[in-house]
């Protein structure tokens, strides 16, 4: 009752403001006003008024027809006073291609896990990518490669986070503060590789390469990071916590 | 003839000054990026992931090593939009604003 009261006083408004717009002429508001019809919308919901002018002789006299006309599916969620919404999008997946968890670790655990995940992920990765060369790019031909290579790296990243939490966050928040140079961040790799060699079998290993440099204890640039002091802290506090 | 400390002092308030502004535009801007230093050398791939980030943590600067991502991120997208203009961001004015009207069909006469 409420959206037909706001609606036949929007329509007055409309004729109101009509009519002030244009000065009273009887034979143009005759033409003209007769008959009206115009949309209004108001919560998610389209409406249609119908304006008849019953009188002839008196302008401002008007029924007015409210006329629910149906919900507009493209934009359901679309009401003029919004400030904020969930940027959602409507439209999914068709239900041939599955459902497949995305990767949530964000650009210095990727970093951080990269070799690792490059170890254990290895033949889905060259599957995936001898798809897309033989498909000109395969956008489409290669969905079921790509997800078996999400699958992959969130498995390496489960157990990066069960088996080497510590070792793994003190790593990438190296990277972060280094602008994600991993020359920078030696000691703190060394702890964590050592963690992930021991727990998962999984080794860093840089391809086609002469030297593994990451193995280096001298190398000549090693950055003026304080990787060395956390790392050596963060070792003591592991120790003082097994003892205790 | 040693030169009195007198002659000295504004040069030493002068070089002061310098070490206070630069070091409090340093520390602001640690503390912006969450308390972490500055990235640099950024390109396409980093500006992606720096991006892809934003969209997981919902904060700037922000990592997070779950593995899987929530719900949202399956749709979640960030657009830039923009529209061609000579002086971009160099002024606001009625110029610019009848162009943005024009262009984008939303007139602002204020």
């Amino acid at each position: 009752m409420g959206n037909l009261v706001n609606i036949a006083g929007a329509g007055l408004y409309a004729g109101l403001r009509k009519s002030l717009h244009q000065p009273y002429d009887s034979n143009k508001i005759n033409s003209e006003f007769d008959w009206e019809k115009f949309s209004i919308y108001e919560g998610n919901t389209n409406y249609t008024l119908e304006r008849h002018k019953v009188n002839s002789s008196d302008p401002i006299t008007f029924i007015s027809v409210a006329r629910y006309i149906s919900k507009m599916a493209p934009l359901d969620n679309v009401d003029i006073s919004r400030f904020e919404w969930e940027n959602v999008d409507k439209n999914l997946l068709p239900s041939n291609i599955p459902e497949v968890d995305e990767v949530g670790a964000t650009s210095a655990p990727l970093l951080s896990a990269s070799y690792f995940i490059g170890a254990k992920c290895k033949p889905y990765n060259d599957d995936f990518m001898m798809c897309k060369s033989e498909n000109n790019g395969g956008t489409l031909d290669c969905l079921k490669e790509g997800r078996r290579v999400t699958r992959c790296a969130v498995n390496v990243l489960q157990d990066l986070n069960k088996y080497c939490f510590d070792e793994f966050k003190l790593h990438y928040e190296c990277l972060e503060q280094n602008n994600h140079r991993l020359g920078h961040c030696r000691y703190s790799e060394e702890v964590f590789n050592k963690c992930v060699f021991a727990n998962l079998k999984l080794e860093k290993k840089i391809p086609g390469v002469a030297e593994q440099i990451q193995l280096n204890k001298s190398p000549i640039f090693q950055g003026g990071s304080n990787d060395k002091k956390i790392t050596e802290a963060f070792l003591l506090k592991k120790e003082e916590s097994k003892e205790a | 003839m040693p030169i009195p400390f007198e002659g000295l002092l504004p040069y030493a308030i002068m070089a002061a000054f310098f070490g206070v502004a630069g070091h409090g535009v340093g520390f602001v801007r640690y503390w912006d990026n969450g308390w972490k230093n500055d990235r640099f050398d950024l390109d396409a791939w980093d500006e992606k992931m720096m991006n892809r980030d934003f969209l997981l943590t919902g904060v700037s600067r922000g990592q997070s090593q779950e593995a899987i991502a929530p719900e949202h991120f399956k749709t979640a997208q960030k657009e830039l939009q923009s529209y061609y203009t000579p002086y971009r961001n160099q002024f606001f004015k009625l110029r610019e604003r009848m162009y943005r009207g024009y262009v984008t069909g939303n007139w602002d006469f204020s």
